[in-house]
């Protein structure tokens, strides 16, 4: 199992209800990886963050997420094709979120314009001592 | 919780000295009506209050095995969290089936108790791969443990959080729970002689190795319903027996 | 959609205290309940215990839950105490800075 990068890809239903399948599909993959317990801890909760960024309950739709298994390393990816415009009170980006992230992921952004809504994060597993 | 130290009973020096039973039997009478206001307390919540009642009393008498007067800690709020501990293991193992697939229970418990110690033997968080070596089991196993319950509580043991902290060690609780099994054990013999062999060690697997009930029906290849009604049954004789027949 | 079995939240009340006991996972999906049960003992008046013990995972949607019960005990004298703190949740509650804010029941002492 040491390809360059192996992509997992999923599609569920953009609603909170499987905000924990996403979780726990992080968590494996990584642990599958060699992450830290603490890191799997931490990519549980930032893949939790940004999921609900996309899901818009209201909208339905689904959510398609591509785990790309690296050497170091996982990257999430998470989009929502919105061909509905997303209804006001949907998840914000807020500080807390952003400290949550900070900490939790190397690196994570996010995008909104009219054609989806989407995340990409970035976990580097710490090397073993 | 402080405001509620009394001075101390002598009684509880001497037990800790002599280990008499008959002293400790007197110390569980005078506190009974301790247990039962615990357990009252934890009625109409699906549970019968005669069980409650009857499992406070095996709380009570926990923490008189394992009361330290030295620790200056006043035996009612150490009573006190122990039998509420108890109590809600009960209630955690009679509702648990209910939400968390079998067995999941039993490796959970432990899980993130073996990280600790592993995190402080390793200084740095063990992978999953290390943690499953550990606990001895799959790494898929250990994910579920992990995201399905912690089971990562204070003992009933540990002080309240007002008391004076380097009175106390840390504990990790199955070390607590091993030590307590050993106490409890000798303890409830009697009581337990008076139950037929397999109900004995149903309320020994329920009650000490804290085993759920689906895990003992597992074991010993009855239903869980079955269980259930056996250690009901069971907690009904050692009632009738009398947890504090006085001399024994 | 068996989502809400992955959370409970269970009221009592031990003397004056009201203890919320949360079990499985607080997130966007199971939050409504939690609020729903703090809504209740915050109404009650009197102090409010929350055991974590079985507290599997919280995002930012349990903690915003969390920061708001703080601030509603706070404007009447009160503070939010929680028990039992578990790794998972200890780390979200140190990443958002928030240990120093609620009252936590120590698992080992603190040193």
């Amino acid at each position: 199992m040491t390809s360059d990068s192996t992509t997992v890809r999923m599609e569920m239903p953009a609603s909170t209800a499987f905000v924990r399948l996403a979780r726990l599909s992080a968590a494996g993959l990584a642990a599958d990886l060699g992450f830290s317990v603490e890191e799997v801890d931490d990519l549980r909760v930032a893949v939790d963050e940004l999921f609900f960024y996309l899901v818009d309950d209201a909208a339905g739709g689904a959510i398609h997420i591509d785990f790309a298994l690296l050497e170091d390393g996982i990257t999430v990816e998470g989009r929502r094709p919105s061909s509905m415009k997303r209804t006001a009170e949907s998840a914000e980006i807020d500080d807390l979120v952003r400290e949550i992230l900070a900490v939790t992921v190397d690196q994570w952004e996010v995008r909104a314009d009219s054609e989806a809504t989407s995340f990409r994060l970035e976990k580097r597993r710490r090397p073993l001592p | 919780m402080s405001d509620r130290q009394s001075p101390l009973d002598p009684r509880f020096v001497d037990f800790a000295a002599s280990r008499d039973r008959s002293l400790r039997n007197q110390l569980i009478e005078d506190h009974r009506g301790l247990a039962y206001h615990v357990a009252d307390r934890y009625s109409n919540r699906g549970l019968p209050l005669d069980d409650l009642r009857q499992v406070a009393v095996l709380g009570l008498l926990r923490s008189i095995e394992r009361f330290d007067p030295a620790r200056g800690v006043a035996f009612s709020t150490f009573a006190l969290r122990t039998i509420e501990g108890t109590l809600k293991e009960h209630f955690r193992d009679a509702t648990w089936t209910l939400r968390v697939p079998r067995s999941a229970k039993e490796r959970s418990a432990n899980v993130r108790i073996v990280e600790d110690e592993l995190t402080q033997r390793l200084g740095r968080s063990p992978t999953v791969a290390e943690l499953a070596a550990e606990a001895d089991l799959d790494p898929d196993q250990v994910i579920e443990a992990l995201t399905t319950s912690q089971a990562y509580r204070t003992s009933s043991l540990d002080p309240p959080s007002n008391e004076p902290d380097g009175a106390w060690m840390p504990k990790a609780p199955d070390a607590t729970a091993s030590f307590d099994e050993v106490d409890s054990r000798v303890v409830l013999a009697p009581l337990l002689d008076r139950l037929a062999p397999r109900e004995r060690e149903i309320v020994e697997l329920h009650y000490f190795d804290h085993l759920s009930q689906a895990a003992i029906a597992e074991r010993i290849g009855i239903s869980q319903m079955h269980v259930s009604r056996l250690l009901r049954r069971s907690l009904l004789d050692m009632r009738a027996g009398g947890t504090a027949d006085s001399e024994h | 959609m068996a989502a809400l079995e992955h959370f409970s939240v269970v009221s009592s009340t031990e003397q004056d205290t009201v203890v919320v006991t949360l079990t499985g996972e607080l997130d966007p999906h199971t939050v409504g309940l939690f609020q729903a049960a703090i809504d209740d003992a915050l109404d009650e008046g009197s102090a409010l215990v929350l055991d974590l013990a079985d507290l599997t995972f919280v995002d930012s949607s349990g903690i915003r839950v969390l920061i708001a019960t703080h601030k509603a005990l706070d404007a009447r004298g009160q503070v939010l105490v929680l028990r039992n703190v578990g790794p998972p949740v200890q780390r979200v509650l140190e990443i958002t800075g928030l240990t120093d804010v609620f009252q936590v029941e120590p698992i080992f002492p603190s040193s």
